[in-house]
């Protein structure tokens, strides 16, 4: 496995070949040093490449594979691993007669910019330099996490190429939920035929992609079980960089596919499971401002549905029933107080309690009135809390993420805010905010970038703190 | 010829590779929860340990169940994905036939795995014969069928609770190979789990 070396864990270096005292001293001496290693399954270091990242350019000043592990590719790989993380200039010298060496540096597009007479002991050396234009990268991103099967191709993090969902919907609404042992069954039967036609739509092989990345959590175990497993031995296979991703990051990162993400940001994450006040300094930087402390927005809208007798999954129905009716009802708006939390439960047992009181007395209920009540006190707690972290952390810049972002009330009440306030909003297509693994692989990508990797001992989480 | 084995129906990774009908290498270990987080490695280690390369696997045999539901999914995902990937063929075999080709005896054998509630997973052969395919059944029911059978053994490592010879199942992998590397391939799209059971949800509405 290959990444970068933390000087937390200079342990590591105990019989490999990079001398920990070494390191320790071009830390001290060099602030601009990095080290990329490779590890074996050992957890020796057969491999590094000690580079010095100043300011508007890379410098690669040290690159040494141990003896018996060369021509097994390992150079090639951790060339890529540098090369795909940063998007400067890459400068190195090399012995003239090193023509193995040259020969793997022009194949990554380094090209010979000046000798330097004797450098090498009397030997020249050629000083290369590779512009800092990146290559296109390919992500194959899968997600499993709940009841769709969904593989894409994502180019750069930006760029669908294709994406494949199959969902099962259709089976679990015949149960008024998703039940998860039917969910895990049905990923098995999905998953090679999903992941073929993705790269079929794309008319793409394995072999052209850069990296998988995978939705290790949270979400239903047996599901997430499926595409780890798949994902996992994919990157077996075919010898590619496993990038663990978080599902609400992957939300978080549809937005990508929008416009290129500016930091800071504040992304508002409302789903079936999850209703999140986040922060972002820059990508991959998650601060937790606040979330729900009883029921998720989304679960909050099913379980309301159910009572007024809409079929699973009631959230988009209540969203249709509401654009019919008239905020009459009266209901509270929840948790009115100076934290960035939200609860939707009290707004539940209320809706309960309405409707039971109603029926009670005989008295007609109108559905749609109902409706749009309860998706303007649930509407408005969101909104507010949002607008109240906006201001508190002064800034301008508003991501929505999640099934939920796809509510229109939602999606209207958040932009009327945002231009009151002059907030820049993004909100993902709707077809973004479901579940897909375009976002995964968007999310892929960017933590690519950041040379973050797992290797095949990856194992699913049903709940993670987001990271 | 090299094949390789794979069987995660329970907590337990039973693995090998099989070259020319003797088997090269191979692991029995109990991963209790963490299966999902060991099996490829596991298995990449196996590769490593006898210098082979994934595509030098002529042929793939995966347990498809009865076991634990989970536990299928895992080590079936992996072969159904590996095989699609290098064009590998597969084929599919249940723990049962695997437990009672592990065992043997010239008695009647009993592949058994306890499914909970008074209910097992069970197949009955008598050598060549089956007399019971494999398949979720209720221990009343079973006792029936075994008291007109002539002498059987139980082959389980599950505490059942039935009278009779029992003994324990360590699979023989390289027997079990033996038989059934010639088995029909499937198109590894359509390799899927062979739970015997209904999920307690579809039950419930029948």
């Amino acid at each position: 496995m290959i990444r970068e070396l933390k000087i937390s864990e200079l342990s590591i270096l105990d019989n490999g070949i990079l001398q920990k005292d070494t390191v320790l001293q071009e830390f001290k001496v060099n602030p601009f040093s990095h080290y990329i290693v490779y590890i074996d399954n050992n957890h020796k270091v057969i491999g590094y490449l000690y580079y010095s990242d100043i300011y508007n350019r890379i410098e690669i000043n040290q690159f040494e594979i141990d003896f018996i592990h060369r021509n097994c590719g390992i150079g090639k790989k951790m060339l890529k691993f540098l090369t795909d993380s940063v998007d400067k200039s890459i400068t190195l010298e090399v012995n003239v007669n090193n023509k193995s060496a040259i020969h793997l540096y022009k194949k990554f597009g380094f090209v010979k910019v000046a000798v330097r007479k004797g450098y090498y002991n009397g030997v020249d050396g050629i000083l290369m330099e590779r512009s800092e234009k990146m290559n296109d990268i390919y992500i194959l991103g899968i997600e499993s996490s709940c009841d769709e099967t969904s593989v894409s191709i994502v180019k750069n993090g930006t760029e669908e190429i294709s994406t494949i969902i199959s969902s099962q919907i259709d089976i679990h609404k015949n149960y008024g939920g998703v039940v998860p042992e039917i969910a895990s069954r049905e990923h098995v039967k999905n998953i090679t035929f999903v992941i073929e036609e993705c790269l079929e739509s794309a008319n793409m092989k394995m072999e052209d992609m850069d990296a998988i990345a995978v939705t290790y959590g949270p979400g239903l175990i047996g599901s997430l079980l499926i595409g780890l497993e798949a994902s996992k031995t994919l990157a077996y296979l075919y010898q590619k960089p496993l990038i663990p991703v978080h599902h609400i990051a992957g939300h978080i990162y549809a937005n990508s596919l929008e416009k290129e993400m500016e930091f800071p940001l504040i992304a508002l994450v409302v789903s079936g499971g999850h209703t999140e006040l986040i922060k972002m300094g820059n990508h991959f930087q998650f601060e937790k401002l606040g979330g729900t402390l009883d029921d998720a927005v989304g679960e909050c809208y099913d379980k309301v549905a159910r009572v007024i007798g809409l079929e699973y999954p009631g959230g988009p129905k209540i969203d249709k029933l509401a654009s019919m009716g008239k905020v009459t009802y009266s209901l509270p708006v929840p948790l009115k107080d100076n934290s960035y939390n939200f609860s939707f439960s009290g707004l539940k047992s209320a809706v309960i309690n309405l409707n039971h009181k109603l029926k009670q007395r005989g008295e007609e209920i109108r559905k749609e009135d109902l409706a749009a009540s309860f998706q303007n006190a649930a509407v408005n707690s969101l909104v507010s809390k949002t607008k109240k972290a906006l201001e508190d952390y002064h800034v301008n810049r508003l991501i929505v993420a999640g099934g939920v972002a796809a509510n229109k009330v939602l999606r209207e009440a958040i932009s009327q805010m945002c231009e009151e306030i002059n907030v820049e909003l993004t909100i993902p297509e709707l077809k973004y905010c479901t579940d897909n693994g375009t976002m995964i692989a968007a999310a892929g990508y960017y933590a690519y970038r950041l040379g973050r990797r797992a290797d095949l001992y990856l194992n699913s989480k049903s709940s993670d703190t987001l990271k | 010829m090299r094949v390789l084995y794979i069987d995660t129906s329970s907590s337990y990774l039973y693995t090998g590779i099989v070259e020319n009908g003797r088997i090269i290498e191979e692991l029995k270990e109990d991963f209790s929860h963490e299966l999902s987080k060991y099996a490829l490695p596991k298995i990449v280690s196996m590769f490593e340990n006898t210098n082979l390369k994934p595509s030098d696997i002529n042929k793939i045999i995966v347990v498809n169940g009865p076991g634990s539901f989970t536990g299928i999914r895992i080590g079936l995902t992996i072969a159904k994905v590996y095989a699609w990937s290098f064009h590998i063929p597969i084929t599919t075999i249940t723990s049962l036939e695997a437990m009672a080709c592990s065992v043997s005896s010239d008695m009647v054998k009993v592949p058994i795995i306890d499914a909970r509630r008074n209910y097992s997973y069970v197949a009955i052969y008598d050598n060549d014969k089956v007399v019971l395919q494999p398949v979720y059944l209720s221990n009343d029911k079973l006792v029936d069928i075994l008291s007109e059978q002539k002498e059987y053994i139980f082959i389980t490592n599950d505490d059942i609770l039935l009278d009779g010879k029992k003994c324990s199942y360590i699979p023989d992998i390289e027997n079990i190979v033996k038989i059934f590397v010639d088995k029909e391939e499937i198109n590894p799209h359509v390799v899927n789990p062979n739970y015997l059971k209904l999920t307690e949800a579809e039950e419930s509405r029948l």
